[in-house]
């Protein structure tokens, strides 16, 4: 009963669950995007997290991170936080997380495609990438040189682990495969967008 | 032993399967009518074969004798035979009759062979605009025994196109249906299969379709349609009323064909889509990895070490994405303008200043001992779900855990001071909220007491979650 409340002057007030709400600031602030879908038994189900923020985001959550001085930002099928300040110069490490998980996205999306497969295998939740297709395409001499020059000094499968899966932007499915889970399709299709908006009629 | 073609022609229907291989072979060579001797000989020694171990050894022998390449050219089935070049030819009728079994394995027509129909039919159009429509004239009647022909041929080939472009597209789009995504096999052919459907789509499909509608517009001449029926206006105003039915009907039936044809378009146009939408895909993806190893062999000196691509690089600023993604340190979280020293000095300056004055009107303050209880005991229950939730945050989930409450239970009692019943219910509800976390109830009670309390519940079973990654 006392997990959810309203806001007392207003009679149509956010009505915030403070757990998920809890849980998802602290998913947030660790640098983790907050998927549409979560995995649960395995399979990908509605995730309450996203559903919290997403029914009320424009009547409390956007103010409410913003009062923290945080942007809560929402991509077509998930959340994600950075500062309203813009990049934190005393922070350059973490401000730069961004480098590492577009790095270890297109060696992965263009690896993938290298190897023969279809992209929809990334996006599949019964298909993924398996740990030997990670490492065959790890092995690669250019590859691990766009990683390192991405600031991943790890081979792909542990790094897929740290700067994708820490961060819910892949899942790893029942069989141990990498799958990109709603995050991580979004980079790609905001690629596929940009490159179709780039191409001449 | 001379064998009549009837015999030899029922053989090559009885052992059709064996002979597709030819019209393969003509179909992956541009429709080339030649055919290898030593193709040919192989595929009878195939039909023996499976005569003799369905029937008897004789029956192999005998239709090995059969389809013996002298006995097809006495009857001419076979018009030309080149020993020295190690080719044959069959008779027209007979690759039309072996293409007739298997329309699957064919081509549909052209744009090319539409295109010379269309123009044929044309012709003809031009020949009965200038011939006298009567059949006293032998010119008129040659002219109309041809355009029987090709009203005939036309028919018939887009009949079997239809066919030939249906069973295709049949089997192509049961490979790409039934494929699995992660097979290195299937993804290949999956993708030569698009590949093949957009190919009948472009080069086929939009063609036909084209050839069949009597509104499309050519450089030179008029619709194949169009001009059957132009012919037909010539025959009922000469007077020809049977002609004149005759052409109206063949025409119709070859435009019945459109339907067919669009529904083939309809039913392709989703695999049209996904090659176009994967061959997108590639592009895309390879454009923007290009990018990133454009940006890192800028970065290339001979060594990468402690060099970085920069964040304001395109490589790494497109798409935007994750744009400003980052862990948000709490302890430095910036406050911004809001100073809270000033808001509670603020607060407490107006409230004493509110008391003051209703003191100086009333001469004493009541303050609302209920409210205050409430307030603090609300504040008390809220510093108690922190101490609760800063406890969880290092707890993980015990190895082969059965019982959620009992293990919760367990972990409380030994480091929360006070424990009671109503923290155990606290720290579920934070547990339950991980969404990467699931639980099953199991049918059954279990009595937990502690204290003056006890809590009767469901023992809750942790599911197996695939959270464990393979190189933890």
């Amino acid at each position: 009963m006392h997990d959810d409340y309203d806001t007392p002057d207003s009679p149509q007030g956010p009505v915030v669950n403070r757990r998920l709400s809890q849980e998802a600031f602290r998913q947030l602030t660790a640098g983790s995007v907050i998927n549409q879908h979560c995995i649960r038994d395995g399979e990908p189900v509605a995730n309450p997290l996203f559903q919290e923020l997403y029914k009320e985001r424009d009547r409390y959550y956007v103010g409410a991170y913003a009062n923290m001085g945080m942007e809560l930002v929402q991509r077509p099928g998930f959340f994600y936080v950075r500062s309203l300040a813009g990049d934190d110069s005393e922070d350059p490490i973490s401000s730069a997380a961004i480098r590492p998980i577009q790095g270890v996205l297109l060696v992965l999306g263009r690896g993938v495609l290298e190897a023969g497969y279809m992209f929809d295998l990334l996006t599949t939740h019964e298909a993924g990438a398996s740990p030997a297709l990670l490492e065959q395409i790890g092995s690669n001499t250019t590859m691990q040189q766009i990683l390192a020059a991405c600031h991943i000094d790890r081979p792909l499968p542990e790094a897929a682990k740290i700067a994708l899966f820490d961060r819910h932007i892949a899942y790893y499915n029942a069989r141990g495969h990498l799958v990109l889970a709603d995050a991580g399709q979004a980079f790609f299709n905001d690629i596929f967008q940009e490159e179709q908006a780039e191409t001449p009629e | 032993m001379i064998v009549k073609a009837p015999y030899i022609l029922k053989q090559l229907i009885d052992y059709r399967q064996h002979f597709t291989p030819l019209v393969d072979h003509m179909e992956q060579h541009h429709g080339t009518t030649e055919i290898p001797l030593r193709l040919y000989r192989r595929q009878v020694r195939a039909a023996a074969d499976a005569a003799a171990q369905a029937v008897s050894k004789r029956e192999g022998e005998r239709v090995f004798q059969t389809l013996a390449e002298n006995n097809l050219e006495h009857e001419r089935l076979i018009v030309r035979k080149e020993q020295a070049r190690g080719t044959l030819m069959f008779a027209p009728f007979v690759l039309e009759m072996l293409r007739h079994f298997d329309v699957s394995r064919l081509q549909g027509l052209s744009q090319t062979e539409l295109e010379d129909l269309r123009r044929g039919l044309n012709q003809s159009l031009d020949a009965f605009e200038q011939l006298p429509l009567t059949f006293d004239d032998e010119d008129f009647c040659d002219e109309l025994r041809l355009l029987r022909r090709r009203t005939q041929d036309t028919l018939a080939n887009i009949q079997a196109s239809v066919a030939t472009l249906g069973a295709q597209s049949d089997r192509l789009g049961r490979i790409v249906d039934y494929q699995d995504i992660a097979r290195l096999e299937d993804a290949a052919q999956t993708r030569e299969a698009l590949r093949h459907i957009n190919r009948i789509y472009q080069r086929h499909i939009l063609p036909a379709l084209k050839f069949l509608d009597p509104q499309t517009a050519f450089k030179q001449g008029i619709p194949a349609i169009t001009a059957i029926y132009r012919i037909a206006d010539l025959m009922r105003d000469a007077g020809l009323p049977e002609l004149d039915e005759e052409l109206r009907l063949a025409a119709n039936a070859i435009h019945v064909y459109i339907k067919d044809i669009d529904a083939l378009r309809r039913s392709l146009e989703r695999y049209v889509r996904q090659n176009q939408r994967q061959r997108q895909q590639y592009d895309s993806v390879e454009s923007a990895f290009n990018r990133l190893r454009e940006a890192t062999e800028a970065l290339h000196d001979g060594s990468l070490r402690d060099k970085y691509i920069p964040l304001n690089d395109p490589a790494i600023r497109r798409p935007g994405t994750f744009a400003g993604i980052k862990r948000l340190r709490l302890p430095g979280l910036d406050w911004r303008d809001i100073d809270h020293r000033a808001d509670l000095e603020e607060f407490t300056d107006r409230r004493i200043a509110e008391l003051r004055d209703a003191r100086d009107q009333q001469g004493s303050v009541t303050v609302d001992p209920a409210h205050t209880g409430l307030n603090e005991a609300d504040l008390a229950r809220q510093r108690r779900q922190q101490e609760v939730q800063a406890l969880l945050q290092g707890w993980q989930l015990p190895h082969g855990c059965g019982d959620l409450h009992q293990a919760l239970h367990d972990f409380l009692q030994a480091r929360l001071a006070d424990y009671t019943l109503y923290d155990l219910l606290d720290a579920l509800d934070w547990v339950m909220a991980r969404p990467e976390l699931g639980y099953r109830a199991r049918f059954c009670h279990h009595v937990l007491a502690y204290g003056e309390l006890e809590l009767a519940y469901h023992p809750l079973t942790p599911l197996p979650t695939p959270k464990e990654t393979p190189h933890a």
